[in-house]
């Protein structure tokens, strides 16, 4: 099977360069340039500050900060319950809050991955029935710039 | 052959190395699909726990099998499409280092990559696993190899065309930045990083040049190593860019996997040239184990023969007759061994280039005394 005929070779070459070329297009076209062979492309930097987006007393929305991403909200129940960040969304960048770390990859790398994690955690908190959306507010530099402070949510659904 | 050979119990080793990290990686952390993870691939593809800590079993058996030369190639292929569907299934979890390595993998299946290194049928018949002394009976296609050689440069030639459309990584911005990470990353450890190092690190006219230096680099590495007349500068310039990569910044396997590859840049022969080298005397014994201890790519014969060497220079304690049948004495025994054994390699230029300075200057002198 894997010793293939003259013809064979042909299309399996040629399909190979163009899928890799097809890859390497798309992979440059995402933020993380996943498939894209982008090495060392940047040095920027992020601060995740992450916060919970609750019902204040007189109705009006507020944020309160999550503490080393911990928090904690009643259930339908009333019963008070405890969530964690860290405890679902790991890796060594993400998962650093309040502290300033290298965005590997590009900081548009970090800002869809971090747009995702708050997507997934949202999703994953059904007993919170006191959260209505989780956000993180991002301080960043791009390759040394100061980039304006950067807004995500996460949204309840 | 043998040079493929070579290849395979290289990528194996790499990508078991990595498989075994991820096994460790599941044990201590757990399954990743547990947590927030980004797939690639729709969610129904995602393996259940129990079926990615099998497929990881199964990477490992397929990494092993390989790398002893059991059923090299089907154990390869099988080794890569693993190891690409599960990178499908978590884009967290991508890292070029490790997709190139599988991808190379997967083209390495398609070569004639099980006839040498082949550490089982060694352990059953110590002698059967030796490679062929002849060449020509051990000869197949090359396309994949080609096509290894082409993906190599589209690796360099991305990475260092995105760099040179980039400004702050063709200014020196972000090689720059990074240098100072390092420095950090340093004194974070407790060492001492001296002022004028750290000036020379940030300053912007240094991470400029470096930065220039190294698209250059990668964009002649893209178009060098495919070009038959620049080849051997390629590979010297290669080598020491993976090595300089490797020690000063973290990379993973990259650098290892490279390095892997570049053998299938070499020219295929076994034991095509002879090192003579005269038994009397320690200074050659000694040469001629160094020899044999760098020889990984067996091409040197290696004959004790005393005071007549090739018997064309008799009393030179060590000459070479190389490929093409041309006695090599004096300095250019030592030039030819470093371009050709491995692990000398990263001599070659500086020794080439000290040979013809000297040369240069023998001549001018030379001229000088026959004008007086």
């Amino acid at each position: 099977m894997l010793d293939l005929g003259p013809r064979a070779r042909v299309v399996f070459a040629a399909t190979y360069v163009v899928a890799q070329l097809g890859l390497i297009a798309w992979g440059l076209s995402t933020p993380d340039h996943v498939f894209g062979f982008q090495m060392f492309n940047a040095s920027s930097r992020i601060t995740v500050n992450l916060y919970r987006e609750v019902k204040g007393r007189r109705g009006k929305k507020r944020l309160v900060p999550m503490k080393d991403g911990r928090w904690q909200a009643r259930d339908a129940d009333g019963s008070l319950q405890s969530y964690r960040w860290q405890d679902r969304v790991r890796g060594p960048v993400l998962n650093r809050l309040g502290v300033s770390t290298h965005a590997a990859y590009g900081l548009n790398a970090q800002l869809f991955r971090l747009q995702a994690a708050l997507d997934d955690l949202a999703a994953h908190i059904p007993d919170d029935t006191q959260t209505l959306a989780l956000v993180a507010v991002v301080e960043a530099t791009e390759n040394g710039r100061p980039v304006p402070e950067i807004r995500l949510r996460g949204e309840r659904r | 052959m043998i040079l493929l050979g070579l290849t395979r119990v290289l990528v194996s080793a790499l990508l078991l190395y990595s498989t075994v990290k991820l096994l460790l990686k599941l044990r201590s952390a757990g399954y990743f699909a547990d947590f927030f993870y980004m797939p690639l691939v729709p969610e129904a593809l995602v393996p259940s726990a129990g079926v990615y800590t099998a497929l990881l079993a199964l990477k490992v058996a397929a990494c092993l099998l390989s790398l002893l030369g059991l059923a090299s190639r089907p154990a390869l292929l099988a080794a890569a499409a693993i190891g690409l569907y599960l990178m499908l299934c978590d884009r967290l979890q991508y890292h070029n280092n490790h997709y190139v390595a599988h991808l190379v993998a997967l083209l390495l299946a398609f070569t004639r990559c099980d006839r040498s290194f082949l550490a089982i049928r060694r352990l059953r018949s110590p002698r059967s696993a030796e490679p062929d002394a002849d060449p020509n009976a051990v000869r197949g296609p090359v396309w994949a190899v080609h096509l290894i050689k082409v993906q190599l440069a589209l690796v360099y030639l991305t990475s260092g065309g995105s760099k040179l459309l980039d400004a702050d990584w063709r200014g020196g911005e972000v090689m720059r930045l990074r240098y100072l990470m390092g420095v950090d990353v340093v004194q974070g450890r407790g060492y001492e990083v001296p002022d004028s190092i750290r000036e020379l690190l940030g300053s912007a006219l240094f991470a400029s040049l470096t930065s220039k230096a190294a698209i250059a680099t990668e964009l002649f590495l893209a178009v060098g190593l495919l070009v038959p007349r620049t080849r051997i500068p390629a590979l010297w310039v290669g080598v020491l860019f993976h090595l300089g990569i490797q020690i000063f910044a973290k990379v993973d396997l990259f650098s290892w996997l490279m390095l892997s590859a570049y053998v299938l840049y070499a020219t295929p022969e076994i034991r095509q040239r002879t090192l003579h080298f005269d038994p009397e005397v320690p200074r050659a014994r000694r040469a001629a184990r160094v020899v044999a201890a760098c020889d990984w790519l067996l091409r040197y014969r290696i004959v004790p023969s005393r005071n007549t060497a090739s018997g064309a220079d008799p009393g030179a304690p060590l000459c070479l007759v190389d490929r093409d049948g041309s006695l090599v004495t004096g300095r250019g025994v030592w030039l030819t061994l470093f371009r050709s054994l491995p692990p000398l390699f990263p001599l070659w230029l500086p020794a080439r280039v000290l040979q013809k300075v000297l040369a240069r200057r023998r001549r001018e002198r030379g001229s000088a005394t026959s004008h007086h």
